[in-house]
């Protein structure tokens, strides 16, 4: 079992599920701000900032290159390694816009992943509207306080 | 899409009894060429056949017995028959009527031309 944790209630069980469907090593759900909401498989406070930092960088990055392209922005991402490879998708839970980033080995496959992630979207999408899924106020004060939620303080 | 593809997929798919016909990347589950059938959607199918084949596959070497080279699932309303070539796996779903041998052998057959 990966450990992981959630500061959204309503996200615990689908990402669970998820994660011990698709069978990837990590994965990490946040607002396309960068806030994280959950996460599995990760080790330390930093790995996740730094993964939410990188998600949010790549999915603004991704959008624009979509609405430049094609007029539409780009709603998946994968990128594939020799023994890894990374997954990102976008879901919405009470209306509100989220990211999930999958970090897999050969354990899984990205057919996998895309299968479970449509599951882990569908469940989110019955998602009802809640102050957890507001947008942040401030994203550096949000961010600490997802990221002391998940980990505890960092000293 | 490669002719080759394209016939070993007519070639499963006049098989009598087979109903979804599909060329699976083996390392990454996508779907190459073909599909699952009538109301089946082949991205799930392809994804789970290849993620069967690969761990039968380790199973199988892990449990002394060597490769496996043709794998085949009995269920309740059909069967999922799955070989490969390098990096395609060749997948077929048939119906409970189906002739397996004839099957087994016409996809060991055709997987060569790939």
């Amino acid at each position: 079992m990966i450990a992981g944790a959630v500061s959204a209630p309503w996200l615990d069980a689908p990402l669970r599920r998820f994660v011990q469907d698709s069978r990837v090593q990590r994965a990490v759900v946040l607002h396309p701000d960068g806030k994280v909401l959950g996460q599995f498989g990760f080790s330390s406070a930093a790995e996740v900032m730094t993964a939410c930092a990188l998600a949010a960088a790549i999915n603004a990055s991704g959008r624009e290159l979509g609405r430049q392209l094609g007029g539409r922005p780009f709603l998946g991402l994968h990128q594939g390694g020799r023994n890894q490879g990374v997954f990102m998708g976008a879901c919405a839970a009470a209306g509100k816009e989220c990211l999930l980033l999958a970090a897999f080995d050969r354990e899984s496959t990205l057919g996998l992943v895309r299968l479970y992630f449509a599951e882990f979207r569908d469940a989110l999408g019955g998602v009802k509207g809640s102050g957890d899924a507001d947008l942040p106020r401030d994203l550096e004060a949000d961010l600490n306080s997802s990221l002391d939620a998940l980990f505890g303080p960092i000293n | 899409m490669s002719a080759s593809f394209e016939g070993v997929l007519a070639r499963l798919q006049r098989h009598r009894g087979v109903v979804g016909a599909m060329l699976v990347g083996a390392d990454d589950g996508m779907v190459i060429a073909g599909d699952a059938g009538p109301g089946h959607d082949p991205e799930t199918a392809g994804a789970l056949a290849a993620s069967l084949f690969r761990r039968t596959r380790i199973a199988a070497a892990d449990a002394g017995l060597g490769e496996a080279d043709f794998v085949k699932l009995e269920a309740e309303r059909g069967h999922l028959c799955a070989t490969a070539r390098g990096d395609v796996v060749v997948v077929a779903l048939a119906s409970i009527q189906a002739n397996l041998g004839s099957l087994r052998l016409e996809m060991l057959s055709a997987k060569e031309t790939l």
